[in-house]
């Protein structure tokens, strides 16, 4: 059953002799440009740590409703994220954690403050550029996964190449990614066929067709059993490790903190504590919140 | 976005949307289809009653007919005869536009007509007969007759001299030259001498036309009233040497003022747009010899109207105004008449399926609207992947293009085939009518094409708002809704 690999096994077994095939070159570092040709760019095994700024806000502000009844789903949140973090945002529901991915993954620009991508300031982006920008560096994976019912899961993780202005042939890629995940067999199936676990991997193997720098996780685990909220978490521990690809990931579930390298946690739009997670290293302490430590502590 | 990624995106829409936006192609192909029906109609009635029945390319011009003389003329003793004079067809010949001016004179005096056994069985005869002449050339070109070289004066090339018809080999008569002119003529007729003192010359029958009309009007209704076969205009053509016998000067109504009534071998050539509605059209040199013989000189020289031809339907009120300043007017308005009817009936025709149109345009706009709706999360995602809001618009406005083109085209095909139906039951159900054409349609090529542009620029007004609505969706609050 390649599709579902046997729930004795960790994932982490399961995939780690082929990571660095299937995600070669997926260097952050090498942020503007395409890295499409492979095998010359530098492979990102072994937990070299790229480097750089890959999300900065100042002061951010993201409000709704009306001056009467006005609501801040984000309270001043000042934050910067390096490259090859794992992230984990913590906080209960409402505490503007989906509001901030949205801010910083580009997908929301009604905010307030100052936000960099990449070292660019978002709010000087025109659309096209930072259309290209989530397109090629971002990836993205939703609570809801997400997957277009109409299409078959190999044409579902392709959408991100249909809006790529050199619409690339990653049919190879895509299949790499599948297989990797344990879903090859299932390409040609609708996503409705699928499992949520599954569904969630065909949602993860879409984030990553285009190599991206940056994975924004709105509670990849949210819409999943414990046992497959466990595998999951263990993959984004793997992509982390072996890739250095940087990522932030929303959750309400305390695990993912476990093998974050940082942990934030938002309340009321405010960021309530900013430390460093139990994979400590690169950890950036300060900001508002209190000095690490704290991880454990429930919310 | 690449265009094929585009049309990736449409075609995957095509197949899973097919429902709605087939029921929105339907309102475009119903909206194109009526209207290309109706404009094919005009165009095709208005190619049969303009271009068979009343020609638009060309404006007779007459003096007044009934001129009061006044008190002066009536002191005077008449004054000029109304006419067209040849200093008056030079001007309009002169006139901008103006491609040809064709002079035409009318049988000034009575005559009648008998013969026509070859063709219809038996003889007819007609105890008053109206004609008139006009110049060969205004046949060339008109394709109305294969050799324009038979319309010509016999004269020209006359026979041997000769007293009276038994002088002459058949079909040649004996054409009467009198002396040297009308007033020869009327000489003779006043001294009442028998017709075997006159010399003449043998001549060929003259030419005579009919036109489309009187060939019509003969079969149509003169010919099931007197149990006549119907000629076809065909047949006329082929028939080519049906000879009358005419009585010059002579008729139930009356005589000649001048000249002796004398007969003449006439022979049917033709059937041509130039011929007058109801009588018989020869070759102007012979009406003016016959008219100098029995009506005076005065008729001879003097135009009963002139023909001018213009470039286009724009030139003919420059004509008309230029015509007016030389006290002449437009003999005959049906075809300016027609015209504007059935521009009229098109336009308001055109209006109803403008409104079927407008109505199909709205009916893409309410099914992008829902399917906008519809896709906000799917919209959503392609943003979250890298879609500009120009890609998503894109992929809209393409996506109802794509409805408009296949609704216009079947709306194209609909139209011809609604036409060829309506060409079937005319033919089988309709009685026979004058100028009832095979078909009534017209499809020029252009109109095939504007069918097919219409439903695009509708599909694509329709689909106008909602695509601006689709590429507004905020990515972050549609994915947020799980
Ligand atoms: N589109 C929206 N319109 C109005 N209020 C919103 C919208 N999106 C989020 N909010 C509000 O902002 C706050 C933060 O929401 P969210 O970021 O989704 O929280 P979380 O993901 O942490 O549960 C909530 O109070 C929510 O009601
Ligand atoms: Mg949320």
């Amino acid at each position: 059953m390649p599709s579902d690999p046997a729930p004795a096994r960790a994932v982490g077994e399961h995939v780690e002799a082929r990571v660095p095939e299937v995600l070669d070159a997926a260097s952050p570092r090498a942020r503007p440009g395409r890295r499409r040709e492979g095998g010359g760019g530098e492979k990102g095994g072994g937990g070299a740590a790229p480097s750089g700024t890959v999300v900065r806000t100042e002061g951010l502000r993201r409000s709704y409703g009306d001056a009467r009844a006005v609501r801040h789903a984000l309270d001043g949140v000042t934050l910067t994220i390096e490259a090859g973090e794992l992230v984990a945002v913590l906080g209960p529901s409402g505490s503007g954690k989906s509001t901030l991915l949205g801010v910083v993954g580009g997908l929301d620009r009604g905010y307030e403050g100052r936000v960099e991508l990449f070292d660019r300031n978002l709010a000087k982006m025109r659309d096209r550029e930072l259309s290209r920008l989530r397109c090629r560096q971002i990836g993205f994976v939703f609570q809801a996964f997400h997957l277009l019912g109409h299409l078959s899961v190999l044409d579902n993780v392709l959408a991100p190449a249909l809006f790529d202005p050199e619409w690339p042939d990653l049919r190879r890629r895509a299949m790499e990614l599948l297989d990797r995940l344990g879903l090859a067999d299932r390409a040609e199936d609708a996503p409705g066929q699928l499992s949520g676990g599954q569904r969630q991997r065909v949602a993860i193997a879409r984030a990553l067709l285009q190599r991206p720098a940056l994975l924004l996780c709105d509670e990849p685990t949210g819409n999943l059993d414990t046992e497959m909220a466990a595998r999951t978490i263990a993959l984004f521990s793997e992509l982390h490790a072996e890739e250095g690809l940087t990522v932030l990931a929303v959750t309400h579930e305390e695990r993912l903190a476990e093998v974050a390298t940082r942990v934030i946690r938002l309340r009321d739009g405010r960021v309530e504590h900013d430390g460093r997670g139990k994979q400590g290293g690169r950890g950036k302490q300060g900001g508002q919140g209190k000095q690490g430590g704290q991880v454990e502590v429930g919310s | 976005m690449r265009i094929g990624a585009l049309l990736t995106l449409v075609r995957r829409d095509l197949g899973r949307t097919r429902g709605a936006l087939a029921t929105s192609g339907f309102g475009i192909a119903a909206g194109t289809a009526t209207m290309i029906f109706f404009l094919a109609l005009g165009l095709g009635v208005r190619t049969v009653v303009l271009g068979r029945v009343f020609p638009i390319d060309q404006i007779e011009l007459e003096p007044p007919k009934a001129q009061d003389p006044g008190l002066l003329g009536m002191l005077l003793g008449g004054g000029e005869p109304p006419g067209v004079d040849a200093e008056q067809v030079q001007r309009l010949a002169a006139l901008p536009g103006v491609t040809g001016v064709y002079p035409k004179l009318k049988l000034a005096f009575p005559s009648s007509a008998r013969g026509g056994k070859e063709l219809l069985g038996r003889e007819v005869g007609t105890s008053e007969l109206i004609g008139d002449g006009i110049a060969p050339s205004l046949l060339e070109g008109d394709g109305d007759l294969k050799d324009t070289s038979v319309f010509a004066d016999p004269m020209a090339r006359p026979g041997p001299a000769c007293v009276n018809d038994a002088g002459c080999a058949v079909p040649q008569y004996c054409e009467m030259t009198g002396g040297a002119g009308a007033g020869a003529g009327a000489e003779t007729g006043e001294a009442g001498a028998g017709a075997g003192t006159t010399t003449g010359r043998c001549s060929e029958p003259v030419p005579v036309l009919v036109s489309h009309y009187l060939v019509e009007i003969f079969d149509k209704s003169l010919a099931p009233a007197h149990n006549l076969p119907p000629v076809g205009a065909t047949m006329v053509q082929r028939a080519q040497g049906v000879t009358f016998d005419m009585r010059l000067g002579d008729s139930l109504l009356g005589k000649a003022r001048s000249g002796t009534p004398r007969s003449v071998r006439v022979k049917l050539v033709g059937v041509s747009r130039r011929a007058i509605d109801l009588g018989l059209t020869f070759p102007l040199e012979v009406v003016r010899r016959w008219n100098a013989e029995f009506a005076g000189a005065r008729s001879a020289t003097r135009y009963s109207s002139v023909i001018v031809q213009v470039g286009s339907g724009i030139d003919t009120s420059a004509v008309i105004t230029a015509g007016a300043s030389m006290g002449l007017s437009p003999r005959d308005t049906r075809a300016r008449d027609v015209s504007v009817l059935i521009n009229g009936i098109m336009a308001l025709l055109s209006l109803v399926a403008g409104v079927i149109l407008v109505v199909s345009a709205s009916n893409i706009a309410y099914t992008f609207r829902v399917l906008v709706t519809e896709r906000r999360a799917e919209i959503a995602l392609y943003r979250a992947v890298g879609a500009t809001a120009l890609d998503v618009r894109s992929w809209m406005m393409a996506l109802s293009l794509t409805v408009g083109v296949l609704g216009g085209a079947a709306g194209v095909v609909a139209a011809r085939v609604a036409a060829f139906f309506a060409d079937w039951a005319a033919a089988h159900r309709l009685p026979d009518f004058p100028f009832k054409p095979s078909t009534f349609f017209d499809f020029p090529w252009w109109l095939a094409l504007g069918g097919v542009a219409f439903g695009a620029v509708f599909a694509a007004v329709g689909a106008w708002g909602p695509a601006g609505r689709a590429a507004r969706v905020e990515p972050a609050s549609a994915l947020a809704g799980g």
